[in-house]
């Protein structure tokens, strides 16, 4: 089960998810009817944080071409735990491309084979029988190794607190129509606000950038009227908390747009850079904006 | 780093078309010409050899703290990593088509402006170096690694100055860049055929 905190993160579900975790899918195969097939696993292994970890082969089989990806892992750690060994730690939860738990690197493409899918989404028909499959964790400085597969992204959630919110009044609720947005504006902020916060633009940028990530939280609420008051502390201060994070600088070479999950586009972060060059030319750009309630 | 880089932009369209008067054809006359005209104006050349000068050494300062801060952001790598997006040979390899042309740039400067003129003419100097293989093919050489440089620092300058990332502005990158350094080394691959 991951222990993330869901920031804005887009995922609908509360705190509690229940029978999801590692083992929750297991699939019982009867080898007499179904296309049966097997595959090598590399996978990293490392203890905790301080260990030095490295690769260890698997013989994966009872594998269906059906089975999700994950599921194909949950078949091997029921086999490890079988025998006594330790299961190989890796994030799921949701495990339908909505939450951003999920998180792993097949064969040096974050969230694998397959186009705007989420890991949990990649299937075993994507691979050929009997194929060699590298399994890597993220790797970013900003995203420590916790155990095996599992990276802390909870610096995705420190640059969420450092301005993605927005003021509201308290009291009762505002008329719904109040703030008119045009059906465009709408869908450009959707299309935003639909990175689920998973890390793979970090995971394959040779920068360790997070400008993606960043580019889509900036927006989402920069560009409707609720997120006009602090539009430009949120600017500087997000990008301030990348940095902050020690994620590397955006050289603009478009990996990320490539494998991310929600398809979210590297449009968004050109946006980021103006509306940055905006809050540096308007110089209450660092000054943070208190509104009177 | 966009900025400082454009800078030098500017300075590479005059350059072109300052040197293509090189290649034509009145053993150099036109090419004299114009480095005399050049030499006859200090109070201009000196002032925007300053600024180049110095936008260049925030570039390769801003260069080389991106690399560093880039390695510090991911100190341990993947045994396997694969491009499936715009990763290009160009954007791989920026800092060390850079750190060539900062190399070059040292070269070229000595042996062309300080360099010994031949009975007096800057073409006869040009026009025998060019003759030597090894020089003709140096300069080919840095010119693909030029040509690499800007065509993905220009499409990347249009991002980073919040400008779109587009196909259109990712076209008149390739084309613009082409027309540069091609031009460039057309130069020494002229001048070293024709003799
Ligand atoms: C005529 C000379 C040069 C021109 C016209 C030029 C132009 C540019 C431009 C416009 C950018 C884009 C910046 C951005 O997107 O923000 C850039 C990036 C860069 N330049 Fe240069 N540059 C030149 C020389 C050099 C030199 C001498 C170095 C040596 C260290 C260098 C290293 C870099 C690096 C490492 C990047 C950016 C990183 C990346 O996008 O991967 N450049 N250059
Ligand atoms: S931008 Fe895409 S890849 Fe990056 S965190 Fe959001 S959903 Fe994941
Ligand atoms: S487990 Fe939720 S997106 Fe994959």
């Amino acid at each position: 089960m991951s222990d993330r905190t869901h920031v804005g993160c887009g995922c609908q579900r509360g705190a509690s998810h229940e029978g999801a975790g590692h083992g929750g899918a297991a699939v019982h195969v009867d080898e007499r009817r179904v296309n049966v097939m097997s595959v090598r696993l590399r996978v990293w292994r490392q203890k905790h944080a301080g260990d030095k970890g490295g690769f260890v082969e698997y013989d994966a089989g009872r594998l269906t071409p059906d089975m999700s990806f994950l599921e194909m892992l949950d078949v091997v750690n029921e086999d490890l735990q079988r025998d006594g060994d330790e299961p190989i730690a890796f994030d799921s939860d949701c495990r339908e491309g909505i939450c951003g738990a999920c998180s792993l690197v097949i064969d040096g493409v974050p969230h694998g084979p397959g186009q705007g899918v989420t890991t949990c989404q990649v299937y075993m028909r994507n691979f050929s029988d009997g194929a060699t499959i590298t399994i890597e964790p993220w790797r970013a400085q900003a995203f420590p190794v916790v155990r095996d597969l599992i990276v802390d992204r909870s610096a995705f959630d420190r640059i969420i607190g450092a301005g993605g919110y927005n003021s509201t009044n308290t009291g009762s609720a505002t008329d719904a129509n109040s703030a008119l947005i045009s059906q465009a504006q709408a869908e450009e902020a959707f299309d935003a606000a639909a990175c689920i916060g998973c890390g793979a633009c970090v995971a394959t940028c040779k920068n360790a950038s997070a400008m993606l990530f960043v580019a889509a939280k900036v927006k989402h609420l920069n560009i409707l009227p609720q997120g006009q008051p602090e539009r430009r502390q949120r600017t500087v201060a997000m990008l301030k908390a990348m940095d902050d994070e020690g994620f590397g600088h955006c050289t603009n070479e478009y990996e990320c747009e490539a494998v991310c999950p929600k398809e979210i586009s590297v449009e968004h972060i050109a946006f980021l850079n103006r509306e940055y060059l905006r809050a540096q030319v308007l110089s209450s750009g660092m000054r943070p904006v208190i509104t009177e309630a | 780093m966009a900025l400082t880089g454009l800078m030098w932009y500017g300075f590479l369209v005059g350059h072109l078309a300052g040197n293509l008067t090189l290649l034509s054809g009145d053993s150099g006359a036109a090419f004299d010409e114009y480095a005399g005209f050049l030499e006859s104006i200090p109070q201009f050349i000196i002032p925007t050899e300053l600024i180049l000068l110095l936008a260049l050494a925030l570039h390769v300062y801003c260069a080389v703290s991106l690399s560093r801060e880039a390695a510090a952001a991911r100190p341990i790598g993947y045994r396997q990593l694969r491009s499936v997006g715009g990763r290009s040979v160009a954007s791989r390899s920026m800092i060390w088509s850079g750190l060539l042309i900062l190399v070059f740039l040292g070269v070229h400067i000595f042996t062309f402006k300080y360099g010994d003129r031949i009975d007096g003419s800057l073409f006869r100097l040009v026009q025998e170096t060019f003759g030597h293989a090894i020089w003709a093919g140096f300069y080919l050489i840095v010119m693909v690694a030029l040509g690499l440089h800007l065509w993905h620092a220009l499409r990347s300058a249009f991002q980073t100055l919040g400008l779109s990332a587009r196909p259109t502005l990712r076209r008149l990158s390739i084309a613009f860049c082409t027309i540069i350094a091609g031009g460039f080394a057309l130069i020494p691959a002229t001048m070293f055929l024709g003799g």
